[in-house]
């Protein structure tokens, strides 16, 4: 475990299902403009050369056997970090959306400790970025629910550019949903005292793959989040709570 | 459909619908399942309240009697059901066969012997060393709760 004056140790995980086209890039990018960070790349059972491509880019590679979800993916990543005793681990994904110059934005706050969750916006100031309608509306409905049951603004509820600490870490690794995660554990964070904020970052357009989101699902998508959400804000599903010391398992 | 045959409908999916979310609030369901059945739960309360509709739908299907009509819905319902659990059980085969090989595979590698100590294609793994000099063979990753 870190201690003291030691160098903090950032850990950046990066979910990968069939991204063989972007996932080496990505990794090298990474590792040229932010070199202080450990990377490691979770395989969620790709059935392309999606691990090969992150091995020869320099990436310890978790490869998950069968295709679990993007939920799964990030807890075994977040039990890593916890296990190898990281201090914080970034989230990135493997698509190429992801700006690595960005990744300081969502360190800073962490390391002033205002929050224990930081998570990239490209709605919030200068971005660009200009989603299709449907996208535009179901963005603004999730927003809404988030605010309804958590009273904080969010503006990208399914952005998966985001910092952790460890305390956060800790209540991740366990209570990340499994299927579709990010809006959700917006709401979970909230109810479990992980205080969280949204920090602007800008966002490219995806190099390669598609996205988890596609539109023939999107609809069941909306459901299941909403769904969640309710059961979330109204106690039905409760968190587990962090033991402490919980972790060495 | 009697006033007291609306009740007893409408008492079953209340109770079944209690039920799923009992069972989402001790963790042994999965939301996408309970959604399922929350939705069986809705279309079957308002099948049974709004009886005009179950009407127009049973002369739309040329059916005489309205409440076949709902029996041929629920039988249509659930083996619409067997047929998505199958499919799931055909992937968790799958997964489970993939799985399977994979184990074979790292025990072939040496995984068992200790010669080989991370799950990594890196040839510098992160893993700290103290982990390795352990008796443990590699380090392992809980994907689920150890103590459910």
């Amino acid at each position: 475990m870190t201690t003291g004056n030691a160098p903090e140790r950032i850990l950046a995980i990066i979910p990968a299902y069939n991204e063989e086209a972007s996932v080496g890039a990505v990794v090298r990018e990474l590792t040229n403009q932010a070199p202080f960070l450990d990377i490691l790349v979770v395989d969620d059972g790709s059935l392309d050369n999606t691990v090969k491509e992150a091995g020869a880019a320099g990436a310890t590679v978790l490869s998950i056997p069968t295709n679990l979800g993007i939920g799964c993916a990030m807890k075994a990543g977040m039990s890593f970090a916890l296990e190898r005793g990281y201090d914080m681990a970034l989230q990135v994904d493997g698509d190429g959306q992801h700006d690595p110059s960005q990744v300081h934005r969502l360190l800073e706050p962490l390391r002033s400790s205002e929050v224990d969750v930081a998570i990239g916006s490209r709605f919030l100031g200068t971005g660009g970025y200009k989603p299709p309608w449907h996208r535009r509306l179901g963005t603004l409905l999730l927003s809404a629910m988030v605010r309804a049951a958590t009273g904080s603004k969010a503006t990208d509820t399914t952005s998966g550019f985001r910092a952790m600490n460890r305390r956060a870490l800790q209540f991740l690794a366990e209570n990340y949903p499994e299927d579709y995660p990010e809006s959700e554990s917006l709401v979970l964070m909230h109810m479990a005292g992980i205080r969280w904020k949204e920090v602007p970052v800008m966002m490219r357009s995806r190099s390669g793959g598609t996205s988890s989101i596609r539109s023939l699902s999107s609809v069941y998508y909306m459901i299941k989040v909403m769904f969640c959400i309710l059961l979330d804000a109204s106690h039905v599903k409760s968190p587990r709570p962090v033991v402490q010391g919980g972790e060495q398992r | 459909m009697s006033i007291r045959s609306h009740i007893v409908t409408v008492g079953i999916c209340l109770i079944m619908g209690a039920t799923v979310l009992y069972l989402i609030h001790r963790k042994k369901l999965r939301e996408q399942y309970a959604l399922v059945w929350i939705g069986v739960c809705v279309l079957m309360i308002v099948l049974a309240s709004w009886r005009s509709l179950l009407e127009w739908i049973s002369e739309a299907l040329g059916i005489y009697y309205a409440p076949s009509a709902l029996f041929l819905l629920g039988m249509a319902l659930s083996f619409a059901l067997l047929l998505h659990f199958s499919v799931t059980m055909t992937r968790l085969y799958r997964d489970n066969a993939r799985m399977a090989v994979r184990l074979a595979e790292l025990e072939l590698s040496g995984v068992g012997d200790g010669s080989v100590t991370a799950l990594s294609t890196n040839e510098v793994p992160l893993f700290d060393q103290e982990a390795g000099q352990e008796d443990r063979e590699f380090p392992v990753i809980y994907l689920t709760d150890p103590r459910d």
